[in-house]
């Protein structure tokens, strides 16, 4: 027992430092399925081959696209606008304490907090009070009054003003200069507005629509109608808004009050709003409106409003990301290319539909933005000698874009007809790579995808390895790598397997008994432990062996290119890896086996020391610790003045 | 012997040694955390767990000091025992005095109705004595009555100590998103990382944690049936 506690006392003083968060190893994608890996190509109409999975500003796209109305290029950049820089939150104000602190004599202010607590009862929130509007307003008006007597008087309201943004509920005091009188009563307005005063705020401001003297009464309408919207008064804002929009005096004002309207009918009437914004967004030229109301439309679309709009594009988006839901039904009605992309992306190969469907695909034509989704899916869809020759064709085409390419050459991976055929379409470029986040991809070179690697892994034997290994179809890092699994196949399946090549392996932790996808394992060189622990192999099934690349079981046939003694002998071999077990177990087993055989061998020592590391950076099973502490007891036991027992001070459980 | 002696004396200091008090008594065994989105917690039994909402996020670079509130609601039934979160996010090396850190960071502990303050800052080795010149002075801007936590990494806890003797009342160990193959322990050594441990709804353990108060994250928006699964696993630890 005491041992046990000093083994677990020495353990927990490992020096380690690793991150809580992550790490996030890239991962290669070869294609995505919730964003085009070209935006701005997919903005032009290139849709590559269409994912259900895309986000809906991706779906309008397409929609947009397929349904012959397509975006112009300004309608492009609404549609799909560069990401807007990071928020700043560092200065807040800017505009305004850039001007206001310029002024002589007047005492400099920071940064101004422009948030505002909900003062609720179990409730916690907080709003942007007051908006870069404001502070540029604010600006402007402050140019009016420099060199005037009034000039200070009026910064000292603004800030009681500006104080209010945060909390507070301070009110710049009536004034009886004349010059002063109409920029106060708008700033008193202004204080209550953002001391949520909302009644009080929107009398002051009707006032001042009235009063034809102030420079403010053209906009004081508008904010009145704001001030109804804050307060929660949104049928009555509806309906002054209305009025100023419709209102020729008040013109300048138009454009403002219609899309703070659309704002106020998508919370009072959201199915009717996301039908208008529906309609709205499939007319050509909306590129004035397009970009706030696809924002509003998203957001409907997400809040799921209900009864669903029966317009044609919420429709089609709603059962596109429902597994085409009603999608061959609409296309027999409306023969439309948009229903018959849905209809054909969720069709099977048995389906009585392809009879209608594969026809109207055909007459797709190469200009079509749908061509290559509507040819992707008839690969899948077609009889294999039609398929392989749709696919080759439109791998033969010019400018295909990359995710296409891999989509199209995974199809005609699954068609090979032989192995040759297999390894040609096995490689792909990688279109990005998914860290924490999704990013243009470091390697350029080809690597194996799923697809590939799970049949490599599980379903070639070694005998088809190494026909790989020396195909010049493969590039040659993955033929290295192929190099390096069929060592470690060979010694696994070897009834005794020679002590030198174990002993190769356990200086060589890169080593592995699958193929890994993608850009494989992180740390490159072999003979360095990975400090993500991904160091030769774990036993099939581990569940701890989240991180190890474990190939998932076959959920189909194997390749029609092996014959049934193939898949056999195939099945056999796995099932040797899997009676080996995780490598620190199997290394351990094997070294200390001939360890008991060959006491002597200058060897031993220093592989006992490798087998005891292997046991704290492999994977690691419930009998790992038992491998672990026999090696070292036999490492202390029998070799006690070794320069390798000296450097394996405990065993790890 | 007298290597006998020198186990049988760390295994009487580890076993024998007085487990610490609660360091938030009278504080639930379970915080819920809330965090950047929109978060109904109105089915939570105010007796039975609280909540620890992140408030705001403090960002520190270019020697200077900005804040981004919450803004996503909130809503919990009245009497919830709240802690406020506060991320700390550094956004280059040129930290501000940690007096203007702390002084945004301990603005939270006023907002109404917080009983409890937690500091979430996944803090580099160079910005380690920042950070704890940072709780210093967090620690004398707040009520003295008011618990002060951490976050804490779990290689904090589990081996470079680096967090003895922070001026919190504890550190609460993240046993999810841990690095590829880490299996996070059940209990740890510093004083600080006894009590509280961090777990997502997400990230079955495989041993459960030995502290006595949890902090449950949930990638999700919370839902009453996902606390109520998460409670249910909890109990089966405790």
């Amino acid at each position: 027992m005491a041992l046990r506690v000093l083994i677990v006392l020495l353990i927990l003083a490992v020096p380690l430092e690793l991150p809580g968060c992550g790490p996030f190893l890239p991962e290669a994608l070869f294609y995505l399925k919730t964003a085009p890996e070209t935006p701005e190509a997919f903005a032009k109409g290139q849709l590559g081959i269409l994912q259900p999975g895309y986000e809906r500003k991706y779906q309008f796209v397409a929609y947009r696209y397929l349904a012959g109305i397509g975006l112009n290029r300004a309608e492009q950049q609404a549609a799909l606008p560069a990401p807007p820089p990071e928020a700043d939150f560092s200065t807040p104000g800017g505009p305004w304490l850039y001007a206001r602190n310029q002024v002589p004599g007047i005492q400099r202010i920071g940064p101004i907090d422009v948030y505002r607590q909900v003062k609720k009862e179990g409730y916690f929130d907080s709003y942007l009070n007051c908006n870069d509007d404001a502070f540029r307003t604010a600006a402007a008006t402050l140019q009016r009054w420099r060199g005037k007597p009034g000039e200070r008087d009026w910064i000292a309201a603004q800030d009681v003003v500006f104080a209010d943004c945060s909390q507070g509920a301070a009110i710049p005091p009536p004034t009886s200069d004349p010059q002063l009188r109409a920029d106060r009563a708008y700033q008193i307005a202004a204080a209550k507005f953002y001391s949520e005063q909302y009644d009080a705020a929107r009398q002051d401001f009707q006032s001042i629509a009235a009063d034809a003297a102030s420079p403010w009464h053209e906009m004081a309408p508008y904010l009145a109608a704001r001030c109804l919207i804050r307060g929660g008064k949104l049928a009555e804002a509806d309906a002054e808004l209305a009025h100023i929009a419709g209102d020729p005096a008040l013109a300048r004002w138009r454009a403002s009050a219609g899309g703070l309207r659309g704002y106020v009918r998508a919370r009072l009437h959201p199915a009717q709003r996301m039908h208008e914004l529906a309609l709205a967004l499939v007319k050509p030229d909306s590129q004035n409106a397009l970009q706030q109301d696809l924002i509003d439309y998203r957001m409907l679309f997400d809040r799921d409003v209900k009864p669903e709009p029966d317009d044609d594009l919420s429709a089609w988006i709603r059962s596109f990301q429902a597994n085409g839901q009603g999608a061959l039904e609409k296309w027999r009605t409306v023969h439309t290319l948009p229903w018959l992309v849905a209809a054909l992306y969720f069709a099977g190969r048995n389906d009585s539909s392809l009879a209608e469907l594969l026809p109207a695909a055909a007459a797709i034509k190469p200009d079509s933005p749908g061509y290559l989704t509507v040819n992707y899916e008839r690969v899948r869809l077609f009889p294999p000698d039609q398929a392989r020759a749709l696919a080759e064709e439109l791998l033969g085409a010019q400018n295909l874009p990359a995710a296409a390419e891999n989509q199209v050459r995974g199809e005609r991976m699954a068609l090979a007809r032989d192995f040759d055929e297999f390894l040609r379409y096995s490689p792909r470029r990688p279109v990005a790579e998914l860290t924490d986040e999704v990013g243009a991809p470091k390697s350029k070179e080809n690597d194996l995808d799923d697809d590939s690697t799970r049949v490599f892994n599980l379903q070639l034997p070694l005998e088809y390895w190494k026909r790989a290994q020396v195909s010049s179809l493969l590039p040659d890092h993955v033929r290295q790598e192929l190099a390096r699994v069929i060592f470690v196949r060979t010694l696994l399946l070897s009834d005794a397997p020679p002590f030198d090549r174990v002993f190769t392996l356990l200086h060589s932790p890169g080593m592995q008994l699958f193929v890994d996808s993608g850009f494989g394992r992180d740390t490159k060189e072999i003979a360095k432990i990975d400090n993500y622990r991904d160091n030769w192999w774990c036993a099939a099934n581990d569940p701890g062996s989240l991180y190890h690349d474990q190939p998932e079981r076959p959920a189909v046939a194997p390749p029609p290119f092996l014959s049934a003694a193939d898949v056999k002998q195939a099945a056999d071999e796995t099932a040797k890896f899997e009676a080996a077990g995780g490598a620190p177990d199997w290394l351990g087993t094997q070294t200390l086996a001939f360890a008991e055989k060959n006491p002597e061998d200058a060897r031993v020592p220093e592989a006992l020391y490798l087998v005891v590391r292997a046991t704290r950076y492999g994977c690691t099973d419930d009998k790992t610790s038992d491998v672990s502490k026999r090696a070292f007891d036999v490492l202390h036991g029998r070799y006690p003045a070794s320069a390798w027992t000296k450097m394996t001070p405990y065993w790890f459980k | 012997m007298k290597t006998f002696l020198t186990v049988a004396g760390i295994v009487a200091i580890v076993f024998l040694w007085p487990r610490p008090a609660d360091p938030l008594p009278g504080f639930p065994h379970v915080f819920l955390w809330a965090w950047e989105r929109p978060e109904n917690l109105e089915f939570l039994d105010p007796h039975a767990a609280g909540v620890a909402f992140l408030a705001r996020t403090v960002c520190l670079g270019g020697g200077s000091v900005s804040v981004r509130p919450r803004l996503q609601p909130l809503r919990y039934r009245p009497g919830a025992v709240l802690m406020a979160v506060v991320r700390v996010e550094p956004r280059d090396s040129n930290l501000p005095p940690a007096g203007a850190a702390a002084d945004a960071i301990a603005e939270a502990a006023a907002i109404p109705g917080v009983r409890a303050l937690q500091v979430d800052f996944d803090a580099t080795l160079s910005q380690r004595a920042y950070y704890r010149d940072l709780l210093g002075v967090l620690r004398r801007r707040i009520p003295p009555s008011m618990p002060l936590s951490m976050t804490a990494l779990t290689s904090w806890c589990e081996s470079d100590g680096w967090i003895a003797g922070l001026p919190v009342a504890e550190a609460v160990p993240m046993l999810f998103r841990m690095g590829p193959g880490e299996r996070p322990a059940r209990s740890f050594r510093p004083a600080l990382c006894q009590s509280s441990a961090g777990v997502s709804v997400d990230e079955p353990l495989r041993e459960p944690p030995s502290a006595a108060r949890l902090y449950i994250f949930n990638p999700r928006p919370w839902t009453e049936s996902a606390y109520r699964a998460a409670l249910r696993e909890v109990r089966k630890w405790h």
